[in-house]
């Protein structure tokens, strides 16, 4: 005898899967250890020159992710300048060739109580063979632009890989580069 | 008048002054201006309105003594005060007013954007969208000034991808943190009419404002927008029927 039970099944059966909306962990900010001499920091502080330097020559202004690497050696001033001339640069079509050189680099200062000046150095910014061009090809470097500019850097403390970053950098017109 | 100077006063009391001159290697790829040495500080129109009242803005109606830079520059040449020169004895410096256009170099992070249930959504019933953006504060320079940028979101604006869109004061929850049933209807859900793929994106419009350095936040009119997409909604149908045997049981049965 045949069992005239009628199974009922529900066949279509939905599933939703609800995704929680967990907050990202703020970053957790890590003391830097200090410099145990005014000579390892100012070797940090050139080290630092340098791979900003670096950064820079691997920036291409069409391509706004080769700045990150800049903004990360930069911080306050110096970043939201980088950020700016970057920005502008990039909006305006333009093209830069050829390399930012290291040229000088002399530490001025190293005081372990200042936060954003932890050490600072005069620098030369050795431009010479760094052309910077227009969307139709047409050179944007002034006839006044100097070549070899002397700056005054400020590095602050940052969990870089030299511990620091570069927080300000301003034009002077000190002999450095001479 | 009397506004301006209570700015720079504070400023000046907080030793905060514009420091005139960035000069990153980027700057000098094409040229940098030298900083000056002497007291001279950019004079600038000002935060002058006419009515604007301050709560508990006292000050003081004397002039203010001009800012000096807060790191001396290497050359000491200081410009004489013995001509006549009123520039040298009397500056009154004020925060400018700024527009958005100098706010280009602070971006705010994009929002994050997400859905349930997780990239589906069924014809006939809300599917909830769930967009995340939160207050930022950019550190940086404007126009010479140290300053701090604030952005707070004001509005979120959905694009569904079906071609409507919805504006909210929030980007929305999800049900179970609204405390609602699964395929209820929120502030940020959408119902679509039709089957398909639908890529989703959200802008969210951030109010800036910026405080230069005195504590009090100055809004910048205007919006500046982030936008995320990348998160795309599959609409189906769900129809239920009476079968006579499981798809385990009978694989070749009517919708298995």
């Amino acid at each position: 005898m045949l069992s005239r039970t009628v199974p009922l099944t529900l066949a279509a059966v939905l599933v939703g899967v609800l995704v929680g909306c967990t907050p990202t962990p703020a970053p957790s900010v890590e003391p830097t250890p200090a410099f145990s001499s005014e000579a390892e920091a100012f070797a940090a502080a050139e080290e630092t020159y340098r791979a900003y330097v670096d950064a820079l020559n691997q920036v291409d202004l069409s391509d706004p992710a080769t700045f990150e690497e800049v903004y990360a050696w930069t911080t306050g001033e110096a970043n939201a300048g980088a950020r700016r001339s970057f920005t502008e640069m990039a909006a305006e079509g333009w093209s830069v060739s050829g390399d930012s050189r290291f040229d000088h680099f002399s530490p001025i200062e190293y005081d372990e109580e200042k936060i954003l000046s932890v050490v600072t150095a005069d620098v030369c910014l050795d431009v010479t063979l760094v052309d910077v061009l227009d969307s139709n090809g047409v050179s944007q470097v002034p006839a006044e632009r100097v070549d070899r500019q002397p700056a005054t850097l400020t590095f602050a403390r940052q969990d870089t890989l030299t511990g620091l970053v570069i927080a300000s950098s301003e034009a002077t017109d000190a002999a450095t580069c001479d | 008048m009397r506004l301006g100077i209570v700015l720079a006063v504070t400023i000046a009391t907080l030793g905060l002054v514009p420091a005139a001159t960035n000069c990153g290697m980027e700057s000098a790829w094409t040229h940098c201006d030298v900083s000056n040495s002497g007291t001279q500080v950019d004079v600038s129109a000002g935060y002058n309105r006419p009515g604007a009242t301050r709560p508990g803005g006292g000050g003081s109606d004397a002039i203010t003594p001009p800012a000096r830079p807060a790191q001396p520059d290497a050359v000491p040449a200081e410009p004489s005060c013995a001509d006549e020169d009123l520039r040298c004895g009397l500056v009154v410096v004020a925060p400018p007013d700024l527009t958005l256009a100098d706010l280009v170099s602070f971006r705010p992070a994009a929002p994050t954007l997400t859905g349930e249930p997780a990239g589906f959504g069924v014809v006939g019933m809300p599917t909830n969208v769930v967009a995340a953006a939160s207050e930022q504060r950019i550190p940086g320079t404007v126009l010479g000034w140290d300053v701090t940028v604030r952005f707070v979101p004001a509005e979120f604006v959905f694009e569904y991808g079906d071609g409507s869109s919805a504006t909210a004061a929030t980007g929305g929850a999800s049900w179970e943190r609204l405390g609602q049933a699964q395929f209820s209807p929120t502030a940020t859900s959408h119902v679509y009419r039709d089957r398909g793929t639908f890529p989703v994106a959200v802008t969210v419009r951030y109010a800036p404002s910026v405080d230069f350095g005195s504590g009090l936040w100055r809004p910048v009119p205007g919006f500046v927008s982030a936008t995320s997409g990348g998160y795309d909604v599959r609409v189906v149908e769900v129809r239920t029927a009476l079968v006579d045997r499981t798809c385990q049981e009978d694989p070749t049965g009517p919708g298995c």
